[in-house]
């Protein structure tokens, strides 16, 4: 269920990684509760770095970006990593799992790692999430004995294990058959609104579109249009 | 505390699954740390064995030749055994009263050289304080008094073959033991002591034999090649007991029997300058103050082991700078799992707190192992004894 309330509002963006020629410029980005929005465009375009903004990795050199009423121009660094372990869910594109861990511990990773002790809950929901995904019985084992698909399966749960308010997903179906890719957006969106969460996705894949309730198209000149 | 252990979990995993570079940096902190402790444990424990006696006697009577040598012999039992005086030598100085004389021969070894034999008179025992703890003291030949960690079996103590070569000419004699002494925590508690006489049989000056037995001449190399009436008996006593004590009898000149030391102590200190003042140009003769050739040698011993402790110091350093750089190199090869969690949002204390964890676990794991390793260098390493 939807609400209209925006949780995440981008205005006037400007970003310049230094000593590069790119330049990411946006007007306004409105995405409201529950919302399921794709970031699509060419490769080469700033998607990755248009994600990394708005979940605070990166910093705009102008412009205000609002997650959930607060500014992140007005959060220190310390703030916004807390921020972003709280209220984010990441799917990175080569999924970065810690290959010495089990994939239990990947999953948990964030949470033990995280400023607050909130453990528990994660916990609780770690075999029903990892069941859901169909993993449940390869929880103990280490990610360097996974195939591709598993990992991206082990990502998604890292993503959704603390109830995330946003989830961020990079090219998460990227070197993916159309079988696999289905199954994996399927998965990203069918938890999503289990959970009420917001997605943010990236993907240069148009087949995948369909799937979202909003399109974000960047410009490939680096100017970028929303839909 | 349930995140506590869930970040040593964390740490716990990354260790194990690098087990050979876990395990390189828990052998170099373990031996940087144990050799160190190990040296100085073993030298301060023959430091201990060396304080024991120091100064007790203040001289002894030995012959000329290596001053260490002799003091090591006569008073620890240590090393090979030493050129002898004549007993002629010892009742010349033993005659004089300002002096208390003690004589001690060491020429012969027990329990396959474990234990000393010593050759001595009941004196010794008052003058090193020695107190029985069992049994009574020797007073016939064939008869022994061990120290408090001599291995007995039967009552009956084996003396080593003296000579390999001939092992007939002087047989291992079983002696009986009839007492054994308290434990004084000095060289005499892996003692085995005897009567002079018992001693000199032991040298071949003395044997027992059945009256008919008239044997053979002696070998030239001999003790008893010189003396007149010297024979060597095709069997004879290698046990002595009651039923043939009075078979026992020694050939050649009394005065000629050696012996290793005499132990001396002066009743004044005017007495042992005039002693060591005749003794000062002897040909043959030496005294000499234990405490100190002792002191000499522990000086030696200070000075190997400050050498030794500078020598570790580099190493430890050395193993500290190769650790610091493992791991630097191993956060270096880390960096994607760390910007990892910094995206996830991991806080930083908490990353410092897993990296910290993961040191100490280290720290943990060389301690157990320079404990373990420190115990099994300190129990198998030889004692002053067997290096000497």
């Amino acid at each position: 269920m939807q609400n209209s309330k925006p949780i995440i509002t981008a205005e006037n963006l400007i970003f310049r990684y230094p000593g590069s020629q790119f330049k990411l410029e946006f007007p306004k980005l409105q995405v409201v509760v529950g919302t399921h929005c794709v970031i699509t465009g060419p490769s080469g375009c700033g998607k990755t770095t248009w994600l990394r903004l708005l979940s605070g990795i990166e910093s705009a050199q102008t412009g205000e970006i609002t997650i959930k009423d607060r500014r992140l121009s007005e959060l220190s660094n310390k703030a916004i990593r807390t921020f972003r372990n709280h209220n984010f869910g990441f799917i990175f594109q080569d999924f970065r799992l810690v290959e010495y861990l089990s994939l239990q511990d990947n999953i948990l990773l964030g949470v033990t790692l995280g400023s607050k002790s909130d453990r528990a809950p994660a916990i609780s929901r770690l075999d029903e999430l990892a069941r859901r995904v169909g993993i449940a019985d390869l929880l103990p084992r280490r990610v360097i004995k996974l195939s591709r698909g598993e990992m991206q399966r082990v990502a998604v749960c890292r993503a959704l294990i603390h109830n995330p308010a946003v989830i961020f997903a990079d090219e998460p179906t990227a070197n993916l058959d159309p079988k696999n890719r289905d199954i994996i957006w399927d998965l990203i969106n069918s938890e999503a609104r289990a959970n009420d969460a917001t997605v943010l996705a990236v993907s240069h894949d148009t087949d995948s579109i369909d799937r979202f309730d909003k399109v974000v198209e960047l410009d490939p000149l680096m100017e970028t249009t929303a839909s | 505390m349930i995140q506590s252990l869930a970040i040593m979990r964390l740490a716990w995993a990354y260790l194990a699954s690098h087990r050979k570079q876990t395990v390189a940096i828990l052998i170099a902190i373990s031996l940087a740390c144990s050799l160190p402790i190990v040296t100085t444990n073993i030298v301060s424990q023959y430091l201990r064995t060396l304080y024991t006696r120091r100064g007790n006697p203040p001289v002894m009577l030995a012959p000329q030749g290596s001053r260490f040598d002799a003091v090591l012999k006569a008073q620890y039992f240590l090393g090979e055994p030493l050129p002898s005086l004549q007993w002629q030598d010892a009742t010349h100085i033993t005659a004089n009263t300002s002096l208390r004389c003690v004589p001690v021969h060491l020429l012969h070894t027990a329990n396959d050289k474990a234990s000393p034999v010593i050759g001595t008179v009941k004196e010794y025992f008052t003058v090193r304080n020695l107190n029985l703890q069992s049994g009574f003291m020797f007073a016939q030949v064939g008869e022994c008094v061990v120290g408090a960690l001599v291995e007995v079996s039967n009552d009956l103590i084996q003396t080593d073959i003296t000579n390999p070569f001939d092992p007939s000419a002087t047989p291992p004699l079983s002696m009986q033991v009839v007492g054994r002494l308290q434990p004084s925590g000095t060289p005499d508690d892996r003692g085995v002591f005897v009567s002079l006489d018992t001693a000199w049989i032991l040298d071949g000056y003395g044997h027992g034999h059945d009256i008919t037995d008239q044997g053979t001449a002696t070998a030239n190399s001999s003790v008893l090649a010189d003396a007149i009436d010297g024979h060597r008996p095709h069997q004879s006593i290698r046990t002595i007991d009651e039923t043939n004590r009075h078979e026992i009898h020694f050939h050649g000149s009394r005065n000629l029997y050696p012996i290793s030391a005499v132990l001396i102590w002066p009743n004044t200190l005017r007495d042992q300058v005039v002693l060591e003042g005749k003794y000062i140009n002897h040909k043959s003769l030496q005294v000499l103050s234990p405490e100190v050739e002792i002191i000499t040698i522990m000086r030696y011993v200070f000075q190997m082991n400050t050498i030794l402790q500078r020598i570790f110091v580099l190493l430890g350093a050395v193993t500290l700078l190769l650790i610091v750089v493992i791991i630097f190199q191993s956060l270096n090869a880390r960096k994607h799992d760390l910007e990892t969690m910094r995206l996830l949002g991991c806080s930083r204390l908490q990353v410092f707190k897993l990296l910290g964890t993961e040191l100490f676990l280290l720290l943990v794991g060389s301690a157990f192992l320079t404990v373990v390793v420190t115990a099994t260098l300190i129990a198998t390493l030889p004692s002053l004894e067997s290096l000497i």
